[in-house]
């Protein structure tokens, strides 16, 4: 059924296909001339349930549900291929790995060995997201690789609370937002596909508003790291409502095959 | 195949569900053992071809050798009941469809279906699939789908894909225990349907940090079987 789902995305998106598609490639990094640092394709999309499909319960404070992201970026920039403010030196280790990648020789992150994305990459992908709430937490059951996100409502993390991939989720509800502040998270990971690289000073900070009668939720994520950053930076996302969908079971580990040797991913 | 399981899930929805307990928070075992056993006492009642699968697994370990078992050597989930048996808390997630068991090996999520049919021919998965109602305060839940190559528990007790599970969760000692009973039918492994008994204690306030199985991993081989 999702392989199906998949492949009509894939006939949509190559017979309507407007600012993304095949014929148009995507662009080099910053405007760069230089082919060796040429984006991953990336789209803006819906990802609308099908016609006939339960509708959303319109409480503005009930996220419970199946979510999907619409479209996949892989930059996470403030715009399509626009990229994140990063501090020069981390522009040029942006480069490096985009250079690696195009060479066929990406660097290992984490999601290739089955780690959890880290955030905020996570929230990216295009997989299934199931909320689960209940007092005091909600849930993010993500489909791919079993990663799972637990946001304690007004609760700020232990002292001691350890650096994780995904960090420490502390949200509160402002009117019909949900404002998620994410911390401790360690330097694992990437910021985004392309290599963006983030430190443990990192802070994301989610809010999270259902519009359109409930039907998707509207995302707008807010990327702050004073060591890899110039200044914070924001994006907006669409997650849509997909009643239809059922969790699968995902188990990157079953094939794990992208084992780093010496720190570069070797696809076998 | 998704679009059946809808279709039954919204006709058996219109059935009132009975009044349930509240099993959610988070649980650890309390009588944690590597080898399940049956409540009624004595072995596991294995046929010969599962006696020699667990004979084989046994010897293995007692050298060491960890390589029939994919949970320690590639990561991969634990079956079930493994998956409710190990040393390791679980938080238990309650809602009217769904019943959650969120555990911290390896962060895996297993979700019982309340209120729908099994369905006849389940896509083999590592959990296998779950469907569950309330008796009274009792949830009963069956499961089959499972994928061959998972194990019972920790010390390797095998089965095969024609395992069927039944397990019984109630509450006990005024809330504070947990109390699950399996129910093991699988005719290629065992001569007979066998039942095990587990207690969790509550552990209220315990926030389970992110585990990630596969950090322990070195090799830089393929990991995992073959299938």
């Amino acid at each position: 059924m999702r392989e199906f789902a998949a492949a009509a995305v894939v006939v949509l998106a190559s017979c309507a296909g407007p600012a993304w598609a095949a014929q148009q490639p995507p662009p080099n990094l910053n405007g760069s001339t230089d082919p060796t640092l040429q984006l991953t394709a990336s789209r803006v999309a819906e990802n609308w349930a099908p016609e006939g499909s339960a509708p959303p319960n319109p409480d503005p404070h009930d996220l419970n549900g199946v979510w999907w992201l619409g479209g996949y970026q892989y930059m996470l920039g403030p715009e399509l291929y626009v990229m994140p403010p990063l501090k020069p030196q981390y522009v040029k280790l942006l480069e490096e790995r985009i250079r690696k990648k195009n060479a066929g020789r990406p660097e290992t992150d984490a999601a290739t060995q089955c780690f959890p994305h880290g955030m905020p990459r996570i929230m990216e992908s295009p997989y299934p997201i199931e909320i689960v709430q209940t007092d005091g937490q909600i849930t993010f059951l993500h489909e791919v690789a079993h990663n799972l996100r637990r946001i304690y409502m007004n609760r700020p993390p232990p002292a001691d609370w350890p650096l994780s991939f995904l960090g420490y989720s502390n949200g509160r509800w402002e009117g019909d937002t949900l404002v998620v502040e994410t911390t401790r998270i360690n330097d694992r990971s990437f910021i985004d596909d392309e290599g963006s690289a983030k430190s443990t000073s990192l802070k994301t900070t989610e809010r999270f508003r259902k519009v359109d009668g409930g039907r998707r939720i509207e995302m707008t994520m807010t990327i702050d790291d004073p060591v890899t950053l110039e200044h914070p930076y924001s994006y907006k996302r669409y997650y849509y409502w997909r009643p239809d969908v059922r969790p699968m079971e995902y188990v990157c580990e079953e094939n794990n095959r992208n084992a780093p040797v010496d720190g570069v991913t070797v696809a076998k | 195949m998704r679009r059946v399981v809808l279709g039954a899930l919204a006709l058996l929805a219109l059935a009132a569900p009975a009044a349930a307990a509240d099993l959610g928070g988070v649980w650890s075992i309390r009588d944690y053992r590597e080898a399940l056993r049956p409540e009624a006492g004595g072995d596991p009642p294995l046929t010969p071809a599962g006696k020699a699968a667990y004979d084989k697994n046994r010897a293995m370990a007692a050298k060491g050798d960890r390589s029939f078992d994919d949970v320690a050597s590639a990561c991969l989930p634990p079956g079930l009941p493994r998956l409710m048996l190990i040393d390791k808390p679980f938080e238990v997630i309650q809602k009217p469809k769904v019943v959650y068991f969120v555990h911290q090996e390896n962060r895996l999520p297993r979700r019982v279906y309340l209120d729908e049919a099994l369905p006849a021919d389940p896509d083999p998965a590592f959990l296998g699939y779950s469907v569950g109602r309330w008796d009274g305060t009792t949830l009963t839940v069956r499961s089959s789908g499972f994928r061959a190559g998972t194990l019972l528990d920790d010390s390797g007790l095998p089965h095969s894909e024609a395992l069927k599970l039944t397990e019984t969760w109630r509450l006990a000692d005024g809330g504070d225990t947990l109390e699950a009973r399996f129910t093991i039918e699988d005719p290629q492994t065992f001569t007979r349907p066998w039942t095990a008994v587990a207690h969790y204690r509550k552990r209220p306030g315990l926030l389970i940090p992110e585990e990630v199985c596969a950090e322990r991993l070195k090799t830089t081989a393929p990991r995992g079987r073959g299938r």
